[in-house]
Parts: C-alpha cells; sequence; structure tokens
C-alpha cells in the first residue's frame, strides 16, 4: 500500500493541491481523473520525485520515500540516442555490467514487439512505438511503481484500445502499481477499478467506476463527469421545486440543483418515483442499441439515453425515476 | 529563370569581391617580394617567405603563443560562466530574471573603453593588471553575451524535459549534464565556444590595458605594423592570424559533426 500524507502543492502564490490524502494498492492499476488544470501532473511528478511537496508526505507500506518511474505525456525519448540507447539508460547510469545490460534490454525489447526499432531514432517512430520504447525504458528497471502522465491521449482510437490491453497485460506480467492520469473518464474506467476525481487540487471521490457515475458525491464531480441533466430549483427539507420536477428527493448538499444522469435514472416503466410527463422532440442513434431522446416539458429540455425504438417523436409519455432522484 | 540564374551569379560575385578581395590581396602581400604602386600585380612572388618568417620569426611565434594560451583561458573560463547562466535563464523563473537578462547584455551596450578603463582600475586594485586571470577575465566579459545568448537560444528549445526524464530514470545531475544535457544542446556549445575563441583571438584594447603590456598577441602585435604602412609584415600577421582561428574552427566543427547520429 502506498499512502499519500496530507500532501500540497504551492507554487508562488497559487496553490496547486491541497492536502491530498489517498492510498493506493500495491499490484493494482490506479486512476487519477480530472479536468485539464487540476492539478494532475503535479501530484504525478510529487510520485515520481521530480517535484518536491511544500507540505506532505509520498510513503511506501515500509514507511519510506519511493520515487515512481514516470512514462511522460510526449514520451521525452532521448532525440540524440538510438532505441537500445535510450532503452538502456537507466541500467547504463547505475553501472550495470554490459553482458546483464544487453540481456534485459533483449528480454524487454521482446516484451514489447519493438526488437527490430533498435538501432533507430525516436523521431523515426511512429506514436504508438514511441509508447513502447518509453514503456521499456521504464520497466527495463523493474519499478515496483509506474506512473503514466496521460498515457494514451496522443493515440489515435484504435491504438488507444489496444495499448489500454497491452499496459493491463503488464501490469500483471511485473506485477507492477500503475498509476495514471488522465482527463478522459472512458480511459480511466477501461483501465481501472478505482478512480479519484481530482479537481480544483483536491481529491473530490474515490470509487469504482460504476459508483462514480451512479452517485458523485458532490456537484463538482457530477459536473466534471457529465452525461447528465442539471436542473436547478429549490429545495426545503427534501422537497425539491422546479419547472421539470418537484417532489421528494434525496439532498446530497442545499444548492438545489436536480441531478438527472442520461442514463440510469429515467425509464418508462413504472416505479413509485413518477417523475413528468415529456413529449419527445428528437432520436440520436448512440450505437449499442441505444439512443438519446430529447425530451421536451413546459418548454425545457432534458435529455436521456433509453433503448432504441422504445419511444417515438413528437408523442408524450409519462417518465419514471428507478431512485429518488440526488439533489446537490 | 534566366533572369533568377543572373541575379544568383551577381550576388555571388558581390560577395566575392567585398570578402574574398581583400584576402586575396592580404594573402598576395604575404608571399610577394616586391609590390609597389603603381604596379596592379607583385613584380616577384616567394612562395617560401610565408613559412620561413613564421619558422625564424620569434616575435611571431610567442605571440602565437599568447594568443592561443588567452583565447582557450577565456573559452574555459566563458563555458564555466556562461552554461549555469544560461541554464537558469532558460529553465527557471526567479525574481531578478528579467534583469538579470538585461545585465548579459551590458558589456555590448556599454562602451568598451569605458568597461575596460574601469576594470583596469579594479584590477590595479586587487593586482591583478598583467596577470593572465586578469586578461582572461577582461576578455571574457566580452565573450559572455554571445555565449549566453548561443547557449540560450539552444538550451529553451527543449528547456530541462530531458533532463527531468534523465533524473527520473536515476541519473546524477552529473551524469544528467554530460549524458543529457551537453549532446542536445552541442550546437549552442560548439556556437559558444567558437565565438569566444574568436572575441578573445580579436581583443586588442583590453589585451593591451590590463595585460600591462605582457601579453603581446597577435592583434596587439599586428596593429602597429598596419598603422605604420608595413603591410607585408602585416599581411603575414594577417594570414597567421586567419589560420589559428579557422584550424581549431575547422576541427571543433568535424569533433562535432563525427560525435554526432550516423545518417539513417
Amino acid at each position: 500500500m502506498y499512502h499519500l500524507d496530507n500532501i500540497s502543492q504551492q507554487k508562488g502564490n497559487t496553490h496547486i493541491l491541497h492536502g491530498i490524502n489517498l492510498t493506493i494498492d500495491e499490484n493494482s492499476i490506479f486512476a487519477i481523473l480530472g479536468p485539464s488544470g487540476s492539478g494532475k501532473t503535479t501530484l504525478l511528478n510529487i510520485l515520481a520525485g521530480i517535484d518536491r511537496p511544500t507540505d506532505g508526505k509520498f510513503l511506501n507500506e515500509a514507511g519510506q520515500v519511493e520515487k515512481g518511474i514516470m512514462v511522460f505525456q510526449d514520451y521525452r525519448l532521448f532525440p540524440h540516442m538510438t532505441v537500445f540507447k535510450n532503452i538502456t539508460f537507466g541500467l547504463k547510469v547505475k553501472k550495470t555490467n554490459s553482458s546483464e545490460l544487453k540481456q534485459r534490454a533483449k528480454d524487454i525489447m521482446e516484451t514489447m514487439g519493438i526488437s527490430e526499432l533498435i538501432d533507430r531514432y525516436p523521431d523515426e517512430l511512429s506514436g504508438g512505438q514511441q509508447q513502447r520504447v518509453a514503456l521499456a525504458r521504464a520497466l527495463i528497471l523493474n519499478p515496483k511503481l509506474l506512473l503514466m502522465d496521460e498515457p494514451f491521449s496522443s493515440l489515435d482510437e484504435a491504438l488507444r484500445i489496444e495499448m489500454l490491453d497491452f499496459v493491463k497485460e503488464l501490469q500483471r506480467k511485473f506485477q507492477l502499481t500503475i498509476v495514471f492520469v488522465t482527463h478522459y473518464k472512458t480511459e480511466a474506467y477501461m483501465l481501472s477499478n478505482k478512480v479519484a476525481i481530482l479537481i480544483d487540487g483536491q481529491i473530490m471521490q474515490v470509487d469504482a467506476p460504476k459508483q462514480l457515475e451512479s452517485n458523485p458525491q458532490n456537484l463538482a464531480v457530477a459536473k466534471f463527469l457529465g452525461q447528465a441533466n442539471f436542473i436547478e430549483g429549490s429545495l426545503s427539507k427534501d422537497d425539491f421545486v422546479s419547472p421539470v420536477y418537484s417532489g421528494k428527493v434525496r439532498p446530497v448538499t442545499d444548492k438545489g440543483v436536480l441531478y438527472l444522469p442520461f442514463s440510469g435514472q429515467l425509464q418508462l416503466n413504472k416505479t413509485e418515483y413518477p417523475a413528468f410527463k415529456g413529449n419527445i422532440l428528437e432520436k440520436k442513434w448512440m450505437g449499442n442499441n441505444l439512443e438519446r431522446i430529447t425530451i421536451e416539458i413546459d418548454q425545457r429540455t432534458v435529455y436521456c439515453d433509453l433503448a432504441s425504438e422504445s419511444v417515438g417523436e413528437n408523442k408524450i409519455y409519462q417518465f419514471y425515476f428507478s431512485k429518488l432522484p440526488v439533489v446537490f | 529563370m534566366a533572369y533568377k540564374k543572373v541575379l544568383k551569379l551577381l550576388v555571388y560575385l558581390l560577395f566575392a569581391v567585398l570578402v574574398l578581395m581583400p584576402l586575396f590581396v592580404i594573402f598576395m602581400l604575404a608571399i610577394s617580394k616586391t609590390w609597389n604602386y603603381p604596379s596592379l600585380w607583385p613584380k616577384w612572388v616567394d612562395w617560401g617567405y610565408y613559412f620561413r618568417f613564421l619558422v625564424t620569426n620569434t616575435e611571431i611565434q610567442s605571440s602565437l603563443l599568447a594568443s592561443m594560451e588567452l583565447a582557450v583561458g577565456t573559452v574555459v573560463l566563458t563555458i564555466l560562466i556562461a552554461y549555469p547562466t544560461a541554464m537558469a535563464l532558460s529553465y527557471y523563473d526567479f525574481r531578478g530574471k528579467k534583469l538579470l537578462n538585461i545585465l548579459v547584455y551590458l558589456p555590448m551596450i556599454i562602451p568598451g573603453i569605458a568597461v575596460l578603463t574601469n576594470m583596469d582600475f579594479i584590477m590595479i586594485k586587487y593586482g591583478l593588471n598583467g596577470s593572465f586571470f586578469g586578461v582572461v577575465s577582461a576578455h571574457t566579459l566580452f565573450c559572455l553575451p554571445y555565449a549566453i545568448k548561443l547557449l540560450y537560444d539552444n538550451l529553451i528549445l527543449w528547456k530541462d524535459k530531458y533532463e527531468v526524464a534523465s533524473r527520473n530514470l536515476g541519473a546524477t545531475p552529473l551524469q544528467t549534464f554530460f549524458k543529457v544535457t551537453i549532446p542536445l544542446n552541442k550546437n549552442g556549445l560548439q556556437g559558444a565556444v567558437m565565438m569566444s575563441y574568436i572575441v578573445s583571438m580579436t581583443q586588442y584594447l583590453g589585451t593591451l590595458l590590463i595585460g600591462d603590456g605582457n601579453y603581446i598577441t597577435l592583434s596587439v602585435r599586428m596593429f602597429p605594423f598596419t598603422t605604420e604602412g608595413k603591410y607585408r609584415i602585416a599581411a603575414v600577421y594577417g594570414i597567421t592570424f586567419m589560420l589559428v582561428t579557422l584550424i581549431p574552427l575547422y576541427l571543433i566543427d568535424i569533433w562535432v559533426t563525427h560525435k554526432g547520429r550516423k545518417p539513417a
């Protein structure tokens, strides 16, 4: 288990991180998800020993400071070195003897499927190849903790999915602890079953992907995760009043914003929580047998994802909540 | 197309006349035995004169040695100061960065004579006038703006991102400097070394003033010859001057190209 103990970072007058407390299980993939400028890279740099926090500590299970090996967003392969020299850089500076160095380089290049690139220079490689070389350069050092900064952001869609699976495979093979930061929630959900949400330098929530989507802890998390309707109204105790829906709710905070995620919250099948009657304005095909429905209620629009062909356009339907809706 | 070709030819010709002609005249002067007005061409050319002069004349030899010593010393001191300064300016944000940026160029902005007379005053105060270190530091002062600018422009391209990667992979600061910083910025370093060498070689006033006459370099010795009309000797000095400047530059260039990556 790794412990981030009250880590804060300040540069000049700007507070980048505010008292971050986290525990990260060993031999797992941990995702830190947050919008741009939330302090993700700063946090990762602290775990990599690149930056020192103004306050707090990052310790491993034994209570020692441990630094992770970083795979940078822009890979940072040394442009004046061949793939071989890049990969063996970490061993070379540790003065590893040459036969061991060659053997380990050969093994890792085979694992990463980059053996044929040995004499190439970084600018002669594709984005995917560069990422594999960057991973090889880190993994050859047998790190316990591997850090990845927006690892898939510069890859195209097909390659991204391939690399996601590959990284999972590497984690199992090398028994690594991988901490990676991203601003794509699908990437975080696909790679990890424990995701921390970092917004404005604060950890807002740490949960499994499904929990995050169904139970965001506050409005900031809900808004960042998106794919939801936010309806303003007034709240007194557990009674909510708005042009779209008025009735019982589950208040979480007192801002008076009704949270209706596009999927999972609204349905046509009757439940004990009637929502509203609405006219179907539009249907959009979303793939996976889903349609995004635009519902008009009293000149306001609400979106929701339903199974395709479950409603017809320009018809009025009664909608129900699957569970008591949340108000922030 | 023809028009463009003619224009190109004209540019080359202009270049040749402006740059190569004076060089040619100096070259001819150095090997001519008699070349008097108004003859267009030397009456007598002695190819061996230059080399005999170079081998037998002890003054030119000592001047050559003095110039080289000072130039090498200046290059070393300049790089020692310029490299960390350029790194600080390109990698870090700190209070007073803008001021330092201006200070770096001061030796170029303030007239040389004003800087040197004041510097001489300080050197005398600390007993450094006439010493090797004194002269080298005077030369260094005039090399620093060029060296820092050349190194800075190169370092700012990548900032410290590769150094950060190197340190994260376990390299010490020293290993990072020699394995990453220098190889990545060798063009800037080459420029800085060459420029410092040339500036030191051509320093006249600083050498004379701070050196108290202890360092009679090629440029110091050459100056009176040209003003007194001894063009032939001045030409010999001129040729030597060019050779000792160009040969090391050429060697550094070969070294840098050789150390670089092989073409794919």
